[in-house]
């Protein structure tokens, strides 16, 4: 007992301390910040509790194929982020004075509109869906703290609010290290409980191998799934390691690179967190099948995993782990919806004052939301990366990767890449369809395809209606503006 | 127990999965301890 409040005091201690280091800098801005906070605040902004607990629990029931999942985001989601988007955003950012990614992608097109809808999309979706990831932190802090749900919900929810108005964007990197750190600590923890139970990753592969099929890991535990549930994993694999490009906290992270010297520091630290993290994660969820009786939900398999094999230090250790991975991904997206709110919608610079407001605001909406249970939040929050993803992806990476700017092509672009992932939601996915699907096989197409595919047929249109855009796109990231 | 046993019950695109995280973490611990002078080489 006396264990558990000081692992807890210190860990709230720490990210109290962590918090105050932003102290004295401007909220939007990070100063010069290590590349090891970087590397580790990417990953845990990167990792939530859902890609842990639930995606780990999805290993459980597909076995290793699940693997493809991490590969794709070490790979995609950071390799290629840190070799071809990272340097040319942040030298963009830089040349166009632009604070917020909102700002990078209205000044970088010159359309201060785009800015404003795309500001506005960030606070509502982003606002909402930190809901999901509070709630979820607060239902297994409840799990261990004799306390009831709503209070722990809004003691979250003012943490989280607290580390981003004292800390601004340089505190938030601080605790996001931090977390990140605490949820390797975890994991790897857990890694090694798991190849002690059954002998080691090469047993447990073989013994994995010998399992009969079931419906879902329809060609056995250690071979991709053929139909339906294959192209579910090779879907999980793109839209968390494609999607990831456009994020806009995801890419407020490479504001606060220094040089490509950096970058290259802060790559190979990413990548080896993220294969530990996720590599490790899905791989000893899918050896749980060894020896995990028959679980009523994924959901539960991580939890129940925790349960069996660790001793009470490490359970608390995992909690740890798990919520900080809930915290982390909480704090960038409240700041990325608390500078939409404060700065990109009012369209100036933001107050002490505003900053605060904003923060409210967020508190108010993220803990509201998840104390309600209603479709169109299940919805704000279930669609909201494939959405922000769609809408944003072509432009920004026009914009900074090759250099092209045109209002036309970037409006046509996030609309059509906005309005067709949400038609396809509503239309054609099993849980939100609000009419009969007729055409079961296309409701296998994932939303974020469907965005990404006429969000570029959007931008080629308006790229080429755009004369006067083509002709004075001569913007390259390394010529200052 | 030998790593090839083991990896031989596995299908093409898990294989693929395993060797492309192997390759990432060697990767990554490889390009951590090089020396200064190797990386601006690049």
């Amino acid at each position: 007992m006396l264990f558990n409040i000081f692992i807890w005091t210190a860990y709230i201690v720490l990210f109290v301390w962590l918090a105050r280091k932003g102290r004295g800098h401007d909220a939007l801005t990070s100063g010069k910040v290590g590349f090891g906070i970087q590397a580790f605040a990417y990953v845990a902004t990167y990792i939530s509790a859902v890609a842990l607990v639930g995606f780990g629990g999805l290993a459980y029931v597909y076995g290793l194929q699940m693997l493809l999942v991490a590969a794709g985001n070490v790979w995609l989601g950071a390799w290629m982020v840190y070799r071809y988007l990272a340097w040319p955003t942040r030298v963009c950012q830089r040349n166009l004075g632009a604070r917020t990614p909102t700002q990078l992608l209205a000044k970088g097109h010159r359309c201060p509109g785009l800015g404003k809808c795309l500001a506005l999309l960030f606070a509502v979706f982003l606002g909402v869906y930190a809901s999901a990831v509070i709630k979820g932190a607060a239902l297994l802090l409840g799990q261990i703290v004799p306390v009831p749900v709503w209070i722990l919900i809004w003691a979250v929810a003012i943490m989280v609010g607290f580390a981003v108005f004292v800390g601004g964007l340089r505190g938030v990197l601080y605790t996001e290290a931090m977390q990140g750190l605490v949820m390797l600590l975890g994991i790897c923890m857990l890694v090694a409980a798991v190849f002690w139970q059954v002998g080691g990753p090469l047993a447990g592969i073989e013994q994995l191998a010998a399992l009969p099929p079931t419906k879902l890991a329809n060609e056995g535990f250690t071979a991709l799934s053929h139909g339906e549930q294959g192209w579910f994993v090779i879907s999980l694999v793109v839209v968390t390691s494609v999607a990831v490009w456009a994020q806009p906290q995801m890419i407020q992270r490479h504001f606060a690179l220094n040089s490509p010297r950096q970058v290259n520091r802060i790559t190979p630290l990413a990548m080896l967190v993220l294969t530990l993290l996720v590599g490790g994660a899905y791989f000893v969820s899918s050896l749980s099948r060894l020896f995990l009786p028959e679980v009523p939900s994924p959901d539960d398999v991580m939890p129940m995993l925790v349960k069996m094999l660790l001793p009470n230090a490490g359970l608390q250790l995992f909690v740890l782990a798990i919520v900080s991975a809930s915290l982390s991904t909480a704090t960038a997206i409240f700041h990325i919806a608390v500078s939409a709110v404060s700065e990109d919608l009012p369209g100036c610079k933001a107050t002490r004052l505003t900053w605060f407001c904003g923060i409210v605001f967020c508190i108010l909406l993220s803990g509201g939301c998840a104390l309600i249970r209603g479709h169109l939040i299940a919805l704000l929050c279930t669609t909201s990366w494939s959405i922000v993803g769609a809408t944003v992806l072509v432009a920004y990476v026009a914009l900074v990767k090759f250099g092209r700017r045109s209002p036309i092509a970037a409006w046509a672009s996030c609309s059509a890449g906005f309005f067709s992932c949400m038609l396809w939601y509503l239309l054609a996915n099993k849980s939100f369809a609000v009419v009969p699907i007729f055409w079961q096989e296309a409701a296998l197409i994932p939303p974020f395809f469907v965005g990404f595919i006429f969000s570029l047929l959007g931008w080629f249109i308006g790229w080429s209606l755009d004369y006067s855009g083509r002709k004075n796109s001569s913007f390259r990231p390394e010529q200052k503006v | 127990m030998t790593f090839f046993n083991a990896i031989s019950r596995c299908d093409l695109a898990v294989c693929i999965a395993i060797f492309s995280l192997a390759g990432a973490f060697a990767l990554a611990i490889y390009d951590m301890f090089r020396s200064p002078s190797e990386k601006t080489r690049r």
